[in-house]
């Protein structure tokens, strides 16, 4: 098989998930941080711009239907479709990956060893998709209890509201700054990638990025290495 | 004090006394001309004299006019004293109504326009400024100058003056009066023609026209409520119940009257979102004693209520335009605000349920009972403040440790050039 210029890293099922998860947590993100920083110039200028405060309430909890409705879907597709179950088991984090972040920061900061080698997803990757995972269980579940707050209330004690309301909104800070510096730096703005990396918009991802960044996936594809991470880790876990 | 002709102070004293028509009968006496010899001269349009102030001004009296008013029955000389013979002098001692109308007259000198009156003031108000002088009519009289209908406007030919009021310190400022025609009291009387609304003298009264400081006038802060209340005496009787009502009657001059809140001559219905008590404003009117430090130490308030609320989903809701969420009032109640450990406090444990069940409905007794608009403290909630901290100490390390990652990633990224560098 010759190898060919690019490869399809994400179907265009996935990129399709990613970006409605990209334009929700965009809108989630300034509708709610509107409200967060309510008494400061930012709050008061996405207040305005989202149509005031009843406005800005119905486009978050719009948008967080349609988060939820993708997470509803992501269950389906890891659950039950095969391409998206056997994506889903290489972005399970493994011991691998503590190995490999130990290795990482070895490397980077004594110059110690080598860099880890990835596969298709690196530890930075799983931690993300992990944090966003973890993230939208947190805000889902506070979200609702805030939304159908009468309800809440009729069987919950105040104190547990309250709290439930300072939860969600740094959480929701949290996940924020997490997307929108860390995921943002990683992928598109780092020396390597900047200004965009194209992966999220066309799939695809040269041979050579490939090979650098992935390399046991390169391997996995074009050297008939052992064909998945879990047999990797296979031998170890049968000890 | 002008010194007064016993006769006439004797005549007065039996004015108390007898019935009206006897005084009349009785000054009558006095002067010896009657009305037809005074028009001899006064029925000349051209007549003129120079009045006290120095100006010229015209001595026609319009018979047909006087013969229409309330003392079309009796002689010019009645009121115009000093005239033995015909032609009189040319100047005459002042009219004074009081020789009558004692008890008027009483009030009057004790009030405002009587002493400025007294004092020589060219401004000040004489009776017939506002009642008139041969057109005088009853007050009952439609036409009246002091009808209910006519009255406001009479007061406000001085008070909305700006050359009257630019000479005299001690009055209001001309907008601070004007301010009356936009509130509810005088779009009730200007725009809706009503008679029922509180006017100038429902308030600051006819002839006895006291500074609100002192304790007689209805303006002082502790015969507010009554002088509302003369109107709005079902309000007022649920004020005097209430932690502000009682603590007024007692004596506490820092706790709200009426106009506190309201306002005064500005006063606006609750659904106009200028009013003070909008629920736009309440919590800015309510925090005005209630953001006070120096008065939540003297009465011992809870503090920081106002900048706790504020903070809340109700507060900032509120912020945004969002009248429909809770404000001040709508927990504590407006005019019948009681302490939470009043049984009859809507605030009180037992009927928090029924409170926050208004826009709650089905909320439970353990979150009616919890605390709001409380600051977050380790003592009263836990729960938020460790969360708030923990988040706090989260993402502020969060973000170091991504900084650093930066940092590390950086020089990874050196590392691996020049080891690539050194394998090629």
């Amino acid at each position: 098989m010759k190898p060919a210029e690019t490869i399809e890293r994400f179907n265009r099922n996935l990129r399709i998930q990613h970006f409605i998860l990209m334009i929700s947590m965009i809108m989630l993100s300034l509708t709610g941080l509107a409200l967060k920083f309510h008494d400061t110039w930012l709050g008061r200028l996405l207040m305005a711009i989202e149509g005031g405060f009843g406005m800005r309430g119905i486009i978050h909890r719009t948008f967080a239907l349609i988060l939820i409705g993708l997470g509803v879907y992501h269950f389906y597709y890891i659950l039950f479709r095969k391409e998206g179950h056997e994506e889903f088991l290489r972005i399970v984090p493994r011991g691998k990956d503590v190995r490999d972040f130990v290795q990482y920061l070895r490397f980077s900061i004594l110059g110690k060893g080598e860099p880890p080698k990835a596969g298709k997803y690196d530890f930075r990757q799983k931690f993300q998709y992990w944090g966003v995972v973890a993230g939208f269980w947190v805000m889902v579940i506070t979200g609702f209890v805030l939304w159908f707050e009468s309800a809440a209330m009729a069987v919950l004690p105040k104190w547990f509201i309250d709290v439930t309301l300072v939860f969600h909104g740094y959480e929701g800070l949290l996940i924020f700054l997490v997307l929108f510096l860390y995921h943002l730096y990683n992928v598109h703005l780092n020396p390597d990638h900047f200004p965009m990396s194209r992966v999220w918009l066309d799939g695809k991802i040269s041979l050579e990025q490939l090979k650098k960044e992935h390399p046991l996936e390169y391997e996995e594809l074009f050297s008939g290495a052992p064909s998945s991470e879990e047999e990797r880790e296979g031998g170890h876990r049968a000890q | 004090m002008r010194i007064w002709r016993p006769f006439t102070v004797l005549l007065a004293v039996g004015g108390m006394l007898l019935h009206i028509p006897q005084v009349q009968r009785a000054k009558a006496q006095e002067g010896q001309f009657s009305v037809v010899v005074c028009m001899e001269c006064h029925a000349d349009r051209d007549l003129t004299g120079v009045d006290r102030k120095g100006n010229e001004i015209s001595m026609f009296v319009d018979l047909r006019v006087f013969r229409t008013s309330v003392h079309r029955n009796m002689k010019c000389t009645s009121c115009h004293g000093g005239i033995d013979e015909i032609p009189h002098d040319e100047e005459l001692p002042l009219v004074r109504c009081g020789a009558c109308h004692d008890a008027e007259n009483r009030d009057y000198l004790e009030g405002r326009h009587g002493a400025a009156f007294e004092r020589g003031d060219p401004d000040a108000p004489a009776c017939w400024d506002c009642h008139g002088k041969h057109d005088i009519l009853p007050a009952q009289h439609p036409s009246s100058q002091v009808a209910r209908a006519n009255l406001t406007r009479v007061c406000l030919r001085c008070h909305v003056d700006e050359e009257i009021t630019a000479r005299h310190e001690e009055m209001p400022a001309p907008q601070t009066i004007k301010a009356y025609e936009k509130s509810v009291h005088g779009k009730g009387y200007f725009e809706k023609g009503l008679t029922v609304v509180a006017e100038c003298v429902d308030c600051h009264s006819g002839h006895l026209t006291l500074p609100a400081s002192d304790p007689r006038s209805r303006l002082y802060k502790v015969n507010v409520p009554e002088t509302c209340g003369s109107c709005h005496r079902q309000i007022q009787q649920e004020y005097e119940r209430s932690v502000h009502g009682e603590a007024l009657r007692s004596g506490v001059l820092e706790a709200p009257a009426c106009t506190d809140c309201h306002g005064e001559h500005d006063i606006l219905p609750p659904s106009e979102e200028m009013s003070r008590v909008s629920p736009k404003n309440i919590p800015k009117t309510c925090s005005s004693c209630h953001d006070d430090v120096a008065l939540a130490e003297k009465y011992q308030l809870p503090i920081n209520r106002y900048r706790t609320y504020l903070e809340s989903f109700h507060g900032v809701a509120l912020k945004y335009g969002k009248t429909v969420v809770a404000n001040c009032a709508s927990c504590h109640g407006v005019h019948d605000i009681l302490p939470s450990s009043d049984p009859r406090s809507k605030i009180h444990p037992d009927n928090r349920q029924k409170t926050c069940g208004q826009c709650h409905p089905g909320i439970g007794i353990k979150a009616a009972l919890g605390k709001v608009h409380i600051e977050a403290s380790p003592a009263s909630s836990k729960g938020k403040y460790f969360v708030r901290k923990f988040y706090t100490w989260f993402i502020s390390i969060l973000m170091t440790l991504f900084v650093l990652y930066i940092l590390i990633e950086m020089i990874g990224r050196i590392r691996h050039r020049r080891a690539r560098g050194a394998a090629s």
